[in-house]
């Protein structure tokens, strides 16, 4: 009888070994390399974004893989050079939204022509949101009509749409 | 009421330019034009994401392409093959995800050492052939 039992327990040891390693095997890999099944991509104006409405933020990631443990977020940004800290604030922003409506993203990739950057997010939106909040809030205020501060900066301005307007550009 | 909840909204791109620099966005609100060398560098991003997203859904096969190009007839015969017999039976999606997991390892080694290709492209031009004449008959 315990012959029986051990050899099952043997049987279903090696079955879930079995069962793991063709998972590994089967794993779908992208042609970016990301290990997930691509679940939505944004194709540009047609496609509509996301709206979180209780943190009221909208936008749209440029592509969502599933992967193990949730949803893998990929911000892409077609210049050269490394990852700066507004291009992981426009993510969690976009990964936030996505969240309002059913993509549990938990990770994001933000990816230049050059470099590449991982970013883990926390579970719960309320502490994804306070990551964002002091950004959030100075977009409510620019929109509300109030004068906004400039943080000037060479390499900020040499790239900014509205460097030739901007007195502050001016001054470097 | 209603304008105030609806201002409320903020995009993603704008927060992540408030990040950037907050005066970018009283000058967005105010109406200011973007300058042309901007507007040219926005038009090559859109040109770079069709081509994220093209290299994002690329499914093609692996080892064909190596072996022939991308748009070979003999890719695209297998791409059909792949798509219209294959994907049609359970031990065929099988293979298929076998062969997606296994062909980019592939071909990474037989980049490295180009006796596997030429093994591979023996092998692979068998299976063309099986299938052309296969096709024949049908």
């Amino acid at each position: 009888m315990i012959d029986i039992l051990l050899y099952g327990l043997l049987g279903l040891a090696a079955a879930a070994l079995l069962y793991n390693f063709i998972r590994r095997i089967a794993g779908s890999r992208s042609g970016l390399g990301i290990e997930g099944k691509l679940i939505w991509m944004d194709k540009g104006r047609s496609t509509k974004p996301f709206f979180n409405h209780v943190f009221e933020v909208l936008g749209k990631p440029d592509l969502m893989y599933r992967v193990r443990g949730g949803v893998l977020a990929v911000e892409y940004k077609s210049r050269r050079g490394p990852v700066f800290k507004s291009d992981v604030v426009q993510a969690k922003c976009a990964a936030l939204a996505a969240r309002g409506n059913g993509y549990q993203v938990t990770r994001l990739l933000v990816k230049t022509a050059t470099t590449e950057q991982y970013i883990e997010l926390p579970r719960a939106d309320k502490t994804l949101f306070n990551e964002i909040k002091e950004y959030v809030i100075l977009t409510r205020q620019a929109k509300a009509g109030v004068r906004m501060k400039a943080w000037p900066n060479v390499g900020k301005c040499r790239g900014c749409a509205f460097k030739y307007d901007c007195v502050h550009a001016q001054k470097r | 009421m209603g304008n105030s909840r609806k201002s409320k909204w903020v995009s993603a791109s704008d927060v992540g330019r408030a990040s950037y620099c907050p005066h970018y966005l009283e000058l967005k609100e105010k109406g200011t034009k973007p300058s042309q060398q901007s507007l040219k560098a926005r038009a090559k991003g859109e040109v770079s994401h069709e081509a994220l997203n093209r290299q994002a859904e690329d499914s093609r096969c692996f080892v064909a392409t190596h072996l022939y190009g991308i748009d070979h007839p003999n890719t695209c015969l297998l791409r059909k093959y792949r798509d219209q017999k294959l994907a049609s039976h359970t031990t065929g999606r099988v293979f298929i995800s076998v062969y997606y997991a296994i062909s980019p390892y592939l071909v990474i080694a037989a980049r490295k050492l180009p006796l596997i290709s030429m093994f591979m492209r023996y092998f692979v031009d068998c299976k063309i052939r099986h299938i052309q004449e296969r096709c024949e008959d049908d």
